[in-house]
């Protein structure tokens, strides 16, 4: 892509207003960047143009195109799985949003630990019906530590499964054990292994329309890769459409919804809050290879940390060693069954916590609490 | 041996005996507090894990899934006016107010005291219980 012609933001905006404005150009953060500056974002190795152009006839080809993308076109096709809704926003799912805060790469071709890590915090959180989990992992240790391992690098970039595989086999620690920096260095913290956010698996859905939605509707999240042209440095709202403009690299983004009506997947974009609708963006079906490029989705979160939280709840049935504690904000957790009596040793202690209303400091092991401490 | 005395109710003599099938030979409390409410329908089936929220979680999808196992959609809610033992194995049993006598499942030992521990904690806060039971005996306690 050395032959890339920067940014024309007045020629854009001309040829958005031809076009019907499908969406609207502003001076972005990033599009106030120099041309190298910009390109340095996209952290996923571009395709060459032959298979670029095949990715996007696919990604065109099964979605309906609609036209200035003001809605009005059919629902996109969903085979294979049934009952998926019209529009999905994990942003606000019964007034609660899921989605955490929109972060900021820097300078770095890391999106792909954003992505990957944006993607993982919202499954967390939805699957735990926990929107007050405010989980805030380490893009620095996915990126600089396990992905470098498999020649990441700012200047090269990572690819999404690479990242979801590392997240798999050895889990990612918290921000602040290892924070991010923008670029190499910063130490580990190393207790990481007790802070710590392991997949239980993932699943690959590129180019299943329908696997996308669905998991997106269950799961809450899916990562994605885009082919970006130049117009979509400046995007700043509405359904975004490639109008003018080469392009300019990969890019990795965390899909949060969809939206059947006016025909846009809802993304979460790691540029900070000054670009598109609050670091957000809407893209039309079949755009820019969303679909057919690279499409991931985590199965379940294991958390492994010490928390402090109240006991809102207990849970015992008849069957041995069944005790539960519902810990707010994290949900319901196993107290701890690998020895005779531990089970109702730790809930005697939990019940104590529960009725002086004090939060107890405990050990979350992948569900269950394995130490605890009540004072 | 049975129960001999009622809290707060010391003067009048026991209103109803409830004698359980399922105490299989051990004895039964035959004292009732008061307020004998009428017995929930016996329905099947006790989670493995927890599939309820605490009433005021922002959680909003747990219910759901509840509901979808089929069969558990219908909770008894009340607070412990009492609890008995005797010196059998797993024997408990809990008044829950405004129903009435409840053995907790002796299908397992270390489940009875587990629930029995719940039912400790709500006769001594007053903090309702949310129960699941199979003909008069408990399955399956919450506590929010």
């Amino acid at each position: 892509m050395a032959d890339v012609k920067p940014l024309d933001l007045g020629a854009l905006r001309v040829e958005l207003d031809r076009t019907g404005a499908p969406w609207r150009s502003v001076d972005t953060t990033v599009a106030l960047l120099e041309e190298q500056d910009r390109r340095r974002l996209l952290g996923v190795p571009a395709p060459d143009s032959s298979e670029a152009e095949r990715l996007i006839t696919q990604a065109e080809a099964i979605a309906p195109h609609y036209g200035n993308g003001n809605g009005g076109g059919p629902a996109m096709v969903t085979n294979g799985v049934a009952a998926i809704g019209a529009s999905f926003d994990a942003r606000n799912v019964y007034g609660l949003s899921y989605v955490t805060p929109v972060k900021n790469q820097g300078g770095c071709g890391s999106c792909v630990s954003f992505g990957t890590v944006a993607t993982i915090e919202t499954t967390a959180a939805f699957t735990r019906g926990q929107p007050d989990l405010k989980l805030d992992l380490s893009e620095q240790h996915l990126f600089f530590v396990l992905g470098a391992a498999t020649g990441a690098s700012c200047a090269s970039g990572w690819w999404p499964e690479h990242a979801f595989t590392a997240c798999r086999d050895t889990g990612v620690t918290f921000e602040d054990y290892m924070p991010y920096q923008g670029g190499g260095g910063g130490t580990l913290n190393p207790d990481w292994q007790n802070r710590l956010a392991k997949l239980t698996g993932f699943q690959t859905l590129t180019g299943n329309v329908a696997a996308i939605k669905n998991h997106i509707a269950t799961r809450g999240a899916v990562s994605a890769c885009l082919i970006v042209y130049q117009d979509f440095f400046s995007y700043g709202a509405g359904v975004y459409k490639h109008v003018s403009g080469a392009q300019a690299g990969g890019h990795c983004i965390s899909l949060v919804g969809f939206d059947d009506v006016l025909g846009c997947w809802i993304g979460k974009n790691s540029w900070g809050t000054g670009w598109g609708e609050q670091g957000f963006f809407r893209i039309g079906y079949g755009e820019c290879a969303i679909e057919t490029w690279r499409v991931h989705g985590a199965d379940s979160v294991n958390l492994r940390m010490w928390v402090d939280a109240l006991i809102k709840g207990l849970y015992a049935t008849e069957s041995a060693d069944s005790a539960w504690a519902y810990l707010e904000k994290l949900g319901w957790a196993r107290l701890a069954y690998g020895a005779p009596g531990a089970n109702l040793a730790m809930l005697n202690e939990l019940t104590s916590s529960r009725l002086r209303s004090q939060p107890v400091h405990a050990f979350h092991d992948n569900g269950q609490l394995t130490t605890t401490y009540s004072f | 041996m049975s129960p001999t005395k009622t809290q707060n109710r010391k003067d009048k003599a026991p209103e109803e005996t409830m004698t359980p099938a399922t105490a299989g030979g051990a004895p039964a409390p035959t004292i009732i507090p008061s307020n004998v409410g009428t017995l929930p329908a016996a329905r099947d089936g006790a989670a493995a894990a927890p599939t309820l929220s605490p009433p005021d979680a922002t959680d909003t999808g747990v219910e759901a899934q509840a509901a979808e196992l089929g069969g558990i959609t219908a909770w008894q809610t009340a607070s412990v006016g009492a609890l008995y033992t005797t010196n059998n194995a797993m024997n408990a049993w809990v008044f829950l107010n405004a129903v009435g006598w409840r053995r907790l499942s002796p299908t397992n030992a270390s489940g009875h005291q587990l629930m029995l521990e719940l039912c400790r904690l709500s006769r001594d806060s007053g903090v309702a219980l949310q129960v699941d039971e199979d003909g008069s005996v408990i399955k399956t306690v919450y506590l929010w």
